[in-house]
Protein backbone atom coordinates (compact mmCIF):
# COMPACT_ATOMS: atom_id res chain seq x y z
CA UNK A 1 0.00 0.00 0.00
CA UNK A 2 2.81 2.35 0.96
CA UNK A 3 4.64 1.39 -2.24
CA UNK A 4 1.56 2.18 -4.36
CA UNK A 5 1.28 5.60 -2.72
CA UNK A 6 4.98 6.26 -3.31
CA UNK A 7 4.77 5.21 -6.95
CA UNK A 8 1.67 7.37 -7.45
CA UNK A 9 3.48 10.40 -6.04
CA UNK A 10 6.56 9.72 -8.19
CA UNK A 11 4.44 9.18 -11.29
CA UNK A 12 2.55 12.41 -10.66
CA UNK A 13 5.82 14.34 -10.26
CA UNK A 14 7.35 12.91 -13.45
CA UNK A 15 4.13 13.47 -15.45
CA UNK A 16 3.87 17.01 -14.08
CA UNK A 17 7.48 17.77 -15.05
CA UNK A 18 6.99 16.38 -18.56
CA UNK A 19 3.75 18.34 -18.95
CA UNK A 20 5.48 21.55 -17.88
CA UNK A 21 8.31 20.91 -20.35
CA UNK A 22 5.81 20.29 -23.13
CA UNK A 23 3.85 23.44 -22.33
CA UNK A 24 7.08 25.47 -22.17
CA UNK A 25 8.23 24.09 -25.53
CA UNK A 26 4.85 24.82 -27.15
CA UNK A 27 4.49 28.35 -25.80
CA UNK A 28 8.08 29.51 -26.32
CA UNK A 29 8.00 31.98 -29.19
CA UNK A 30 11.69 32.10 -29.93
CA UNK A 31 14.51 29.94 -28.77
CA UNK A 32 17.62 31.34 -27.12
CA UNK A 33 20.49 31.74 -29.60
CA UNK A 34 24.22 31.59 -28.87
CA UNK A 35 24.63 35.40 -28.97
CA UNK A 36 22.27 35.62 -26.00
CA UNK A 37 24.37 33.22 -23.96
CA UNK A 38 27.55 35.31 -24.10
CA UNK A 39 28.26 38.22 -21.76
CA UNK A 40 27.50 41.80 -22.83
CA UNK A 41 30.76 43.37 -23.98
CA UNK A 42 29.41 46.36 -25.88
CA UNK A 43 28.94 44.32 -29.05
CA UNK A 44 32.20 42.39 -28.84
CA UNK A 45 32.33 38.62 -28.48
CA UNK A 46 34.49 36.85 -25.91
CA UNK A 47 37.71 35.37 -27.31
CA UNK A 48 37.49 32.25 -25.20
CA UNK A 49 35.03 29.69 -23.92
CA UNK A 50 33.48 30.30 -20.51
CA UNK A 51 35.09 27.16 -19.03
CA UNK A 52 38.30 28.67 -17.87
CA UNK A 53 40.10 29.56 -14.71
CA UNK A 54 39.97 33.06 -13.41
CA UNK A 55 41.37 34.94 -10.46
CA UNK A 56 39.14 34.37 -7.44
CA UNK A 57 40.42 37.17 -5.30
CA UNK A 58 38.78 36.06 -2.08
CA UNK A 59 40.46 32.66 -2.19
CA UNK A 60 43.34 33.67 0.07
CA UNK A 61 40.91 35.02 2.66
CA UNK A 62 38.95 31.76 2.41
CA UNK A 63 42.14 29.81 3.03
CA UNK A 64 42.82 31.77 6.20
CA UNK A 65 39.24 31.38 7.36
CA UNK A 66 39.26 27.62 6.84
CA UNK A 67 42.61 27.26 8.61
CA UNK A 68 41.40 29.04 11.73
CA UNK A 69 37.84 27.72 11.60
CA UNK A 70 38.91 24.08 11.42
CA UNK A 71 41.23 24.73 14.32
CA UNK A 72 38.41 26.05 16.50
CA UNK A 73 35.92 23.42 15.35
CA UNK A 74 38.09 20.62 16.68
CA UNK A 75 39.27 22.44 19.75
CA UNK A 76 35.83 22.54 21.40
CA UNK A 77 35.26 18.74 21.50
CA UNK A 78 38.96 18.27 22.21
CA UNK A 79 38.69 20.48 25.27
CA UNK A 80 35.98 18.14 26.60
CA UNK A 81 38.01 14.94 26.21
CA UNK A 82 41.35 16.50 27.12
CA UNK A 83 40.80 16.00 30.85
CA UNK A 84 40.17 12.27 30.37
CA UNK A 85 42.85 11.61 27.74
CA UNK A 86 45.64 13.83 29.11
CA UNK A 87 49.01 14.08 27.34
CA UNK A 88 47.93 11.87 24.43
CA UNK A 89 45.20 14.35 23.47
CA UNK A 90 47.64 17.22 23.87
CA UNK A 91 50.11 15.56 21.46
CA UNK A 92 47.36 14.85 18.94
CA UNK A 93 46.16 18.43 19.04
CA UNK A 94 49.78 19.58 18.69
CA UNK A 95 50.13 17.54 15.49
CA UNK A 96 46.84 18.86 14.16
CA UNK A 97 47.81 22.46 14.85
CA UNK A 98 51.23 21.88 13.27
CA UNK A 99 49.56 20.77 10.01
CA UNK A 100 47.23 23.77 10.05
CA UNK A 101 50.15 26.06 10.74
CA UNK A 102 51.69 24.95 7.45
CA UNK A 103 48.51 26.20 5.75
CA UNK A 104 48.78 29.51 7.56
CA UNK A 105 52.46 29.81 6.59
CA UNK A 106 51.50 29.12 2.97
CA UNK A 107 48.85 31.82 3.20
CA UNK A 108 51.40 34.16 4.71
CA UNK A 109 53.66 33.56 1.72
CA UNK A 110 50.72 34.34 -0.58
CA UNK A 111 50.25 37.66 1.15
CA UNK A 112 46.93 37.10 2.91
CA UNK A 113 48.00 39.16 5.91
CA UNK A 114 48.65 42.19 3.73
CA UNK A 115 45.40 44.06 4.08
CA UNK A 116 44.47 45.96 0.92
CA UNK B 1 -5.36 44.16 -20.75
CA UNK B 2 -1.87 43.14 -19.59
CA UNK B 3 -0.43 44.03 -22.99
CA UNK B 4 -2.01 47.47 -22.84
CA UNK B 5 -0.58 48.09 -19.38
CA UNK B 6 2.87 46.84 -20.42
CA UNK B 7 2.85 49.09 -23.49
CA UNK B 8 2.26 52.12 -21.27
CA UNK B 9 5.55 51.60 -19.40
CA UNK B 10 8.60 53.67 -20.42
CA UNK B 11 10.05 52.25 -23.63
CA UNK B 12 13.17 50.21 -22.78
CA UNK B 13 15.77 51.27 -25.34
CA UNK B 14 19.41 50.36 -25.73
CA UNK B 15 21.34 53.06 -27.56
CA UNK B 16 24.11 52.17 -29.99
CA UNK B 17 25.78 55.54 -30.35
CA UNK B 18 27.04 56.31 -33.82
CA UNK B 19 28.64 59.48 -35.13
CA UNK B 20 27.46 62.96 -34.20
CA UNK B 21 24.40 61.94 -32.22
CA UNK B 22 25.59 62.41 -28.63
CA UNK B 23 23.73 65.72 -28.06
CA UNK B 24 20.51 64.26 -29.48
CA UNK B 25 20.73 61.14 -27.32
CA UNK B 26 21.42 63.37 -24.34
CA UNK B 27 18.00 64.99 -24.94
CA UNK B 28 16.45 61.54 -25.07
CA UNK B 29 17.93 60.71 -21.65
CA UNK B 30 15.86 63.52 -20.15
CA UNK B 31 12.61 62.10 -21.49
CA UNK B 32 10.58 60.21 -18.89
CA UNK B 33 8.89 58.15 -21.65
CA UNK B 34 12.18 56.49 -22.58
CA UNK B 35 14.10 54.14 -20.34
CA UNK B 36 17.66 54.01 -21.67
CA UNK B 37 18.96 50.67 -20.42
CA UNK B 38 22.52 49.80 -19.46
CA UNK B 39 22.56 46.50 -21.35
CA UNK B 40 20.68 45.08 -24.35
CA UNK B 41 19.20 42.35 -22.15
CA UNK B 42 16.86 44.88 -20.53
CA UNK B 43 15.79 46.56 -23.75
CA UNK B 44 13.14 45.85 -26.37
CA UNK B 45 14.34 48.34 -28.95
CA UNK B 46 17.86 48.79 -30.27
CA UNK B 47 18.20 52.46 -31.13
CA UNK B 48 20.97 53.05 -33.64
CA UNK B 49 21.71 56.76 -33.31
CA UNK B 50 23.70 58.12 -36.24
CA UNK B 51 26.00 56.46 -38.73
CA UNK B 52 28.19 53.58 -37.68
CA UNK B 53 31.28 52.32 -39.47
CA UNK B 54 30.84 49.40 -41.87
CA UNK B 55 33.33 47.47 -39.74
CA UNK B 56 31.08 47.97 -36.70
CA UNK B 57 28.14 46.20 -38.33
CA UNK B 58 29.03 42.82 -36.80
CA UNK B 59 29.13 44.41 -33.32
CA UNK B 60 25.73 45.94 -33.99
CA UNK B 61 24.33 42.60 -35.13
CA UNK B 62 25.56 40.91 -31.96
CA UNK B 63 23.95 43.59 -29.81
CA UNK B 64 20.73 43.11 -31.75
CA UNK B 65 20.77 39.36 -31.14
CA UNK B 66 21.33 39.94 -27.43
CA UNK B 67 18.01 41.75 -27.06
CA UNK B 68 15.28 39.46 -25.74
CA UNK B 69 12.14 38.89 -27.82
CA UNK B 70 10.04 40.74 -28.84
CA UNK B 71 12.60 43.15 -30.25
CA UNK B 72 13.07 45.68 -33.02
CA UNK B 73 15.76 47.99 -34.36
CA UNK B 74 15.08 51.70 -34.74
CA UNK B 75 17.35 53.87 -36.90
CA UNK B 76 17.71 57.50 -35.91
CA UNK B 77 19.71 59.52 -38.40
CA UNK B 78 19.83 60.44 -42.05
CA UNK B 79 22.02 57.63 -43.30
CA UNK B 80 19.83 54.53 -42.93
CA UNK B 81 19.10 52.51 -46.04
CA UNK B 82 15.88 52.56 -48.01
CA UNK B 83 15.08 49.00 -46.97
CA UNK B 84 14.13 50.17 -43.45
CA UNK B 85 10.36 50.70 -43.17
CA UNK B 86 8.88 53.97 -41.91
CA UNK B 87 7.92 52.55 -38.52
CA UNK B 88 11.53 51.85 -37.66
CA UNK B 89 13.30 55.05 -38.59
CA UNK B 90 13.40 58.77 -37.89
CA UNK B 91 15.39 61.56 -39.48
CA UNK B 92 18.08 63.14 -37.34
CA UNK B 93 16.04 66.34 -37.06
CA UNK B 94 12.95 64.46 -35.80
CA UNK B 95 12.09 63.59 -32.24
CA UNK B 96 11.83 59.78 -32.17
CA UNK B 97 9.91 59.46 -28.89
CA UNK B 98 6.43 59.10 -30.40
CA UNK B 99 7.65 56.67 -33.07
CA UNK B 100 9.47 54.61 -30.42
CA UNK B 101 6.34 54.46 -28.28
CA UNK B 102 4.20 53.29 -31.19
CA UNK B 103 6.78 50.70 -32.18
CA UNK B 104 6.97 49.41 -28.61
CA UNK B 105 3.17 49.18 -28.34
CA UNK B 106 3.04 47.23 -31.60
CA UNK B 107 5.83 44.94 -30.45
CA UNK B 108 4.03 44.14 -27.21
CA UNK B 109 0.67 43.55 -28.92
CA UNK B 110 2.26 41.42 -31.63
CA UNK B 111 1.26 43.79 -34.45
CA UNK B 112 4.96 44.26 -35.19
CA UNK B 113 6.76 40.93 -35.50
CA UNK B 114 9.87 40.38 -33.39
CA UNK B 115 13.06 40.45 -35.43
CA UNK B 116 14.97 37.19 -35.89
CA UNK B 117 18.64 36.81 -35.10
CA UNK B 118 21.17 38.16 -37.59
CA UNK B 119 24.33 36.28 -36.64
CA UNK B 120 24.79 32.54 -37.11
CA UNK B 121 23.55 30.54 -34.13
CA UNK B 122 26.93 29.20 -33.07
CA UNK B 123 29.16 29.92 -30.06
CA UNK B 124 31.85 32.53 -30.78
CA UNK B 125 34.49 30.46 -29.01
CA UNK B 126 33.36 26.81 -28.83
CA UNK B 127 34.83 24.41 -26.32
CA UNK B 128 37.03 21.94 -28.15
CA UNK B 129 38.08 19.02 -25.99
CA UNK B 130 39.63 15.86 -27.36
CA UNK B 131 36.64 13.55 -27.03
CA UNK B 132 33.84 12.87 -29.51
CA UNK B 133 31.48 15.21 -27.72
CA UNK B 134 33.98 17.94 -26.93
CA UNK B 135 34.83 16.37 -23.60
CA UNK B 136 38.23 15.67 -22.09
CA UNK B 137 41.66 16.80 -23.18
CA UNK B 138 44.84 18.00 -21.60
CA UNK B 139 45.43 20.33 -18.69
CA UNK B 140 44.54 20.59 -15.05
CA UNK B 141 40.81 20.68 -15.59
CA UNK B 142 40.67 18.02 -18.26
CA UNK B 143 40.45 20.30 -21.23
CA UNK B 144 42.31 22.89 -23.23
CA UNK B 145 39.92 25.72 -24.03
CA UNK B 146 39.91 26.63 -27.68
CA UNK B 147 42.34 29.41 -28.48
CA UNK B 148 43.68 29.63 -24.99
CA UNK B 149 46.17 27.56 -23.05
CA UNK B 150 46.13 26.75 -19.38
CA UNK B 151 49.66 27.72 -18.24
CA UNK B 152 50.24 30.58 -15.86
CA UNK B 153 50.51 34.06 -17.36
CA UNK B 154 53.95 35.44 -18.19
CA UNK B 155 53.65 38.38 -15.83
CA UNK B 156 52.48 38.54 -12.21
CA UNK B 157 49.42 40.53 -11.24
CA UNK B 158 50.49 44.15 -10.96
CA UNK B 159 48.55 44.70 -7.75
CA UNK B 160 49.55 41.91 -5.38
CA UNK B 161 51.98 39.79 -7.35
CA UNK B 162 49.76 36.68 -7.39
CA UNK B 163 50.26 34.93 -10.70
CA UNK B 164 46.87 33.60 -11.63
CA UNK B 165 45.12 33.26 -14.92
CA UNK B 166 44.57 36.22 -17.22
CA UNK B 167 41.44 36.96 -19.21
CA UNK B 168 41.64 38.88 -22.45
CA UNK B 169 38.57 40.23 -24.20
CA UNK B 170 37.48 42.98 -26.51
CA UNK B 171 35.20 45.66 -25.07
CA UNK B 172 33.13 48.15 -27.06
CA UNK B 173 32.17 49.86 -29.31
CA UNK B 174 28.59 50.38 -28.10
CA UNK B 175 28.51 50.70 -24.33
CA UNK B 176 27.04 53.25 -21.97
CA UNK B 177 29.67 55.53 -20.38
CA UNK B 178 32.11 54.49 -23.06
CA UNK B 179 33.58 56.61 -25.86
CA UNK B 180 31.40 55.80 -28.88
CA UNK B 181 33.18 53.63 -31.42
CA UNK B 182 36.15 52.74 -29.21
CA UNK B 183 37.03 49.05 -29.10
CA UNK B 184 39.73 48.05 -26.64
CA UNK B 185 41.30 44.67 -26.15
CA UNK B 186 41.67 44.50 -22.40
CA UNK B 187 43.60 41.92 -20.39
CA UNK B 188 42.41 41.37 -16.84
CA UNK B 189 43.87 39.44 -13.96
CA UNK B 190 40.88 39.16 -11.70
CA UNK B 191 39.21 42.55 -11.83
CA UNK B 192 42.44 44.47 -12.38
CA UNK B 193 43.31 45.67 -15.87
CA UNK B 194 46.78 44.52 -16.83
CA UNK B 195 46.95 45.99 -20.31
CA UNK B 196 44.76 47.56 -22.97
CA UNK B 197 45.20 47.87 -26.72
CA UNK B 198 43.14 49.94 -29.13
CA UNK B 199 41.37 47.80 -31.76
CA UNK B 200 39.06 50.46 -33.25
CA UNK B 201 39.32 54.22 -32.69
CA UNK B 202 36.61 56.49 -31.30
CA UNK B 203 34.13 58.41 -33.40
CA UNK B 204 34.95 62.14 -33.53
CA UNK B 205 33.17 64.05 -30.74
CA UNK B 206 30.50 66.60 -31.46
CA UNK B 207 29.46 69.16 -28.88
CA UNK B 208 26.30 71.11 -29.26
CA UNK B 209 27.91 73.71 -26.98
CA UNK B 210 30.64 74.59 -29.46
CA UNK B 211 28.23 76.70 -31.58
CA UNK B 212 28.98 80.06 -29.86
CA UNK B 213 32.70 79.32 -29.97
CA UNK B 214 32.53 78.70 -33.73
CA UNK B 215 30.38 81.83 -34.05
CA UNK B 216 33.05 83.88 -32.30
CA UNK B 217 35.54 83.12 -35.08
CA UNK B 218 33.56 85.27 -37.50
CA UNK B 219 31.30 87.57 -35.50
CA UNK B 220 31.22 89.53 -32.29
CA UNK B 221 29.50 87.30 -29.73
CA UNK B 222 27.87 87.93 -26.38
CA UNK B 223 29.91 86.85 -23.35
CA UNK B 224 26.70 85.42 -21.90
CA UNK B 225 26.36 83.03 -24.83
CA UNK B 226 29.94 81.81 -24.48
CA UNK B 227 29.71 81.34 -20.73
CA UNK B 228 26.30 79.67 -20.88
CA UNK B 229 27.71 77.15 -23.36
CA UNK B 230 30.60 76.52 -20.98
CA UNK B 231 28.27 75.94 -18.02
CA UNK B 232 26.04 73.63 -20.11
CA UNK B 233 29.01 71.60 -21.33
CA UNK B 234 30.31 71.11 -17.80
CA UNK B 235 26.86 70.23 -16.48
CA UNK B 236 26.53 67.50 -19.11
CA UNK B 237 29.92 66.09 -18.06
CA UNK B 238 28.81 66.21 -14.41
CA UNK B 239 25.52 64.48 -15.33
CA UNK B 240 27.38 61.61 -16.99
CA UNK B 241 29.58 61.06 -13.94
CA UNK B 242 26.59 61.31 -11.57
CA UNK B 243 24.73 58.69 -13.58
CA UNK B 244 27.77 56.40 -13.56
CA UNK B 245 28.14 56.50 -9.77
CA UNK B 246 24.47 55.51 -9.40
CA UNK B 247 22.77 58.86 -8.84
CA UNK B 248 20.32 58.90 -11.79
CA UNK B 249 17.96 61.47 -10.28
CA UNK B 250 20.76 63.96 -9.73
CA UNK B 251 22.10 63.16 -13.17
CA UNK B 252 18.75 64.00 -14.75
CA UNK B 253 18.67 67.18 -12.68
CA UNK B 254 22.06 68.18 -14.07
CA UNK B 255 20.84 67.41 -17.61
CA UNK B 256 17.77 69.58 -17.08
CA UNK B 257 19.95 72.40 -15.69
CA UNK B 258 22.14 72.16 -18.81
CA UNK B 259 19.06 72.43 -21.04
CA UNK B 260 17.78 75.42 -19.07
CA UNK B 261 21.15 77.19 -19.29
CA UNK B 262 21.09 76.74 -23.06
CA UNK B 263 17.56 78.15 -23.11
CA UNK B 264 18.89 81.36 -21.44
CA UNK B 265 17.14 80.65 -18.14
CA UNK B 266 18.66 81.66 -14.82
CA UNK B 267 19.71 78.66 -12.76
CA UNK B 268 21.70 77.93 -9.61
CA UNK B 269 24.24 75.10 -9.53
CA UNK B 270 25.01 75.24 -5.81
CA UNK B 271 21.93 73.18 -4.75
CA UNK B 272 22.90 70.41 -7.19
CA UNK B 273 26.45 70.46 -5.90
CA UNK B 274 25.25 70.28 -2.30
CA UNK B 275 22.86 67.42 -3.09
CA UNK B 276 25.65 65.53 -4.89
CA UNK B 277 27.98 65.97 -1.92
CA UNK B 278 25.26 64.80 0.48
CA UNK B 279 24.59 61.73 -1.69
CA UNK B 280 28.15 60.49 -1.17
CA UNK B 281 29.62 61.40 -4.54
CA UNK B 282 33.02 61.91 -2.96
CA UNK B 283 32.91 58.47 -1.40
CA UNK B 284 32.51 56.98 -4.88
CA UNK B 285 35.60 58.81 -6.12
CA UNK B 286 38.53 57.71 -3.99
CA UNK B 287 41.19 60.37 -3.40
CA UNK B 288 44.00 59.96 -5.92
CA UNK B 289 41.87 57.93 -8.33
CA UNK B 290 42.74 58.81 -11.94
CA UNK B 291 45.59 61.14 -11.02
CA UNK B 292 47.50 62.13 -14.13
CA UNK B 293 50.99 63.50 -14.44
CA UNK B 294 51.81 67.08 -15.21
CA UNK B 295 52.90 66.37 -18.76
CA UNK B 296 49.58 64.81 -19.71
CA UNK B 297 47.61 67.56 -17.94
CA UNK B 298 49.51 70.24 -19.86
CA UNK B 299 49.10 68.46 -23.18
CA UNK B 300 45.36 68.00 -22.72
CA UNK B 301 44.87 71.59 -21.57
CA UNK B 302 41.50 73.10 -20.71
CA UNK B 303 39.77 72.20 -17.44
CA UNK B 304 42.00 69.10 -17.09
CA UNK B 305 45.05 71.35 -16.96
CA UNK B 306 43.46 73.75 -14.48
CA UNK B 307 42.38 70.81 -12.29
CA UNK B 308 46.08 69.94 -12.10
CA UNK B 309 46.93 73.36 -10.65
CA UNK B 310 47.91 75.32 -13.76
CA UNK B 311 46.05 78.63 -13.91
CA UNK B 312 46.26 78.83 -17.69
CA UNK B 313 43.15 80.30 -19.29
CA UNK B 314 43.00 82.50 -22.41
CA UNK B 315 40.23 84.54 -20.84
CA UNK B 316 42.81 86.08 -18.46
CA UNK B 317 44.23 88.02 -21.42
CA UNK B 318 40.93 89.25 -22.80
CA UNK B 319 40.00 92.86 -21.90
CA UNK B 320 36.29 92.02 -21.49
CA UNK B 321 37.14 89.42 -18.87
CA UNK B 322 39.86 91.45 -17.14
CA UNK B 323 37.33 94.23 -16.63
CA UNK B 324 35.26 91.68 -14.72
CA UNK B 325 38.27 90.77 -12.51
CA UNK B 326 38.39 87.30 -13.98
CA UNK B 327 40.87 84.90 -12.44
CA UNK B 328 40.93 81.23 -13.47
CA UNK B 329 39.68 78.74 -10.88
CA UNK B 330 41.84 75.69 -10.34
CA UNK B 331 42.36 72.61 -8.18
CA UNK B 332 45.59 71.00 -7.11
CA UNK B 333 45.19 67.24 -7.01
CA UNK B 334 44.72 66.39 -10.72
CA UNK B 335 42.56 63.35 -9.93
CA UNK B 336 38.91 62.49 -10.70
CA UNK B 337 37.69 64.48 -7.68
CA UNK B 338 39.67 67.52 -8.80
CA UNK B 339 38.31 67.32 -12.36
CA UNK B 340 34.74 67.06 -11.05
CA UNK B 341 35.30 70.01 -8.68
CA UNK B 342 36.79 71.94 -11.61
CA UNK B 343 33.64 71.36 -13.71
CA UNK B 344 31.45 72.58 -10.84
CA UNK B 345 33.68 75.60 -10.11
CA UNK B 346 33.97 76.65 -13.74
CA UNK B 347 30.22 76.24 -14.36
CA UNK B 348 29.43 78.37 -11.31
CA UNK B 349 32.03 80.95 -12.33
CA UNK B 350 30.60 81.06 -15.87
CA UNK B 351 27.11 81.80 -14.55
CA UNK B 352 28.52 84.44 -12.18
CA UNK B 353 30.19 86.12 -15.18
CA UNK B 354 26.88 86.07 -17.07
CA UNK B 355 25.05 87.80 -14.22
CA UNK B 356 27.91 90.29 -13.73
CA UNK B 357 27.95 91.36 -17.38
CA UNK B 358 24.82 90.21 -19.17
CA UNK B 359 25.35 92.58 -22.09
CA UNK B 360 29.13 92.32 -22.54
CA UNK B 361 30.33 91.47 -26.03
CA UNK B 362 33.52 89.78 -27.17
CA UNK B 363 35.18 90.89 -30.41
CA UNK B 364 35.28 88.34 -33.18
CA UNK B 365 38.48 86.40 -33.52
CA UNK B 366 39.34 86.85 -29.82
CA UNK B 367 41.11 83.89 -28.29
CA UNK B 368 38.68 82.52 -25.68
CA UNK B 369 39.26 79.41 -23.63
CA UNK B 370 36.97 76.56 -24.73
CA UNK B 371 35.31 74.42 -22.03
CA UNK B 372 36.98 71.24 -23.31
CA UNK B 373 40.50 69.95 -23.77
CA UNK B 374 42.61 71.35 -26.60
CA UNK B 375 41.49 70.05 -29.95
CA UNK B 376 44.79 68.98 -31.40
CA UNK B 377 46.25 65.81 -32.90
CA UNK B 378 46.30 62.71 -30.69
CA UNK B 379 49.04 62.73 -28.12
CA UNK B 380 51.35 59.82 -27.51
CA UNK B 381 50.00 59.33 -24.00
CA UNK B 382 47.22 56.93 -24.81
CA UNK B 383 44.15 55.83 -22.90
CA UNK B 384 45.92 52.46 -22.84
CA UNK B 385 48.49 53.90 -20.44
CA UNK B 386 45.80 55.29 -18.18
CA UNK B 387 43.93 52.05 -17.48
CA UNK B 388 46.44 49.37 -16.33
CA UNK B 389 46.35 48.87 -12.57
CA UNK B 390 42.74 50.00 -12.25
CA UNK B 391 39.74 47.85 -11.47
CA UNK B 392 37.04 47.92 -14.15
CA UNK B 393 34.72 50.16 -12.12
CA UNK B 394 37.59 52.58 -11.45
CA UNK B 395 38.53 52.57 -15.12
CA UNK B 396 35.03 53.71 -16.11
CA UNK B 397 35.11 56.45 -13.47
CA UNK B 398 38.49 57.65 -14.75
CA UNK B 399 37.34 57.64 -18.39
CA UNK B 400 34.24 59.64 -17.50
CA UNK B 401 36.21 62.20 -15.52
CA UNK B 402 37.51 63.57 -18.85
CA UNK B 403 35.51 65.50 -21.42
CA UNK B 404 35.01 63.83 -24.78
CA UNK B 405 37.65 66.00 -26.49
CA UNK B 406 40.26 64.90 -23.94
CA UNK B 407 39.29 61.25 -24.39
CA UNK B 408 39.51 61.54 -28.14
CA UNK B 409 43.02 62.87 -27.89
CA UNK B 410 44.03 59.96 -25.70
CA UNK B 411 42.37 57.30 -27.86
CA UNK B 412 43.41 57.47 -31.50
CA UNK B 413 40.76 59.28 -33.44
CA UNK B 414 39.20 57.99 -36.58
CA UNK B 415 39.80 60.07 -39.70
CA UNK B 416 36.73 62.27 -40.30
Amino acid sequence: MALTGLLTIMGTIVAGALLLQWVAARTRRDRVVESQKIPFLGGSAPNTHAWQRFHVRYYSMTLLFIAFEMEMMFMYPWAVVYVAEGVKALAEMGMFLAILTVGILYGWREGIFRWQ
Amino acid sequence: MLERLAARAPVPVFVAMGRDRAPAVERLLRNADIDVTATPRHASILLVAGRVRDSDQAYLDRLHDQLPHPRATFWWGDEQGDDVDEARRAASSDDPVVALRVLYRNLISGAHASETHRLADEPPAPWRGKGDHGQGGEGMMGGVPYGRMMPMPPTPDIRDGLTLDVYTTQIGPFMPYWPAGLVLEVTFQGDVIQSAEVVNPTYPPRDVDRVPFDHLLHETTALAQIERARAAHHLVCIARLLSLVGLPTLSRRAQILAARVRANETIAIAPLRKAAARSGLKAALAPGLGRIDDRLARELGGPVQRAAGHAIDHRSDNPTYTRLDFTPVMQTQSDCRARLAQWFDEAEQALALVSAAPDAMIDHGALIEAPWAHRAPPIDYRVTELLPGLEWSEALLVLNSFDSAALCRMAPLEAP
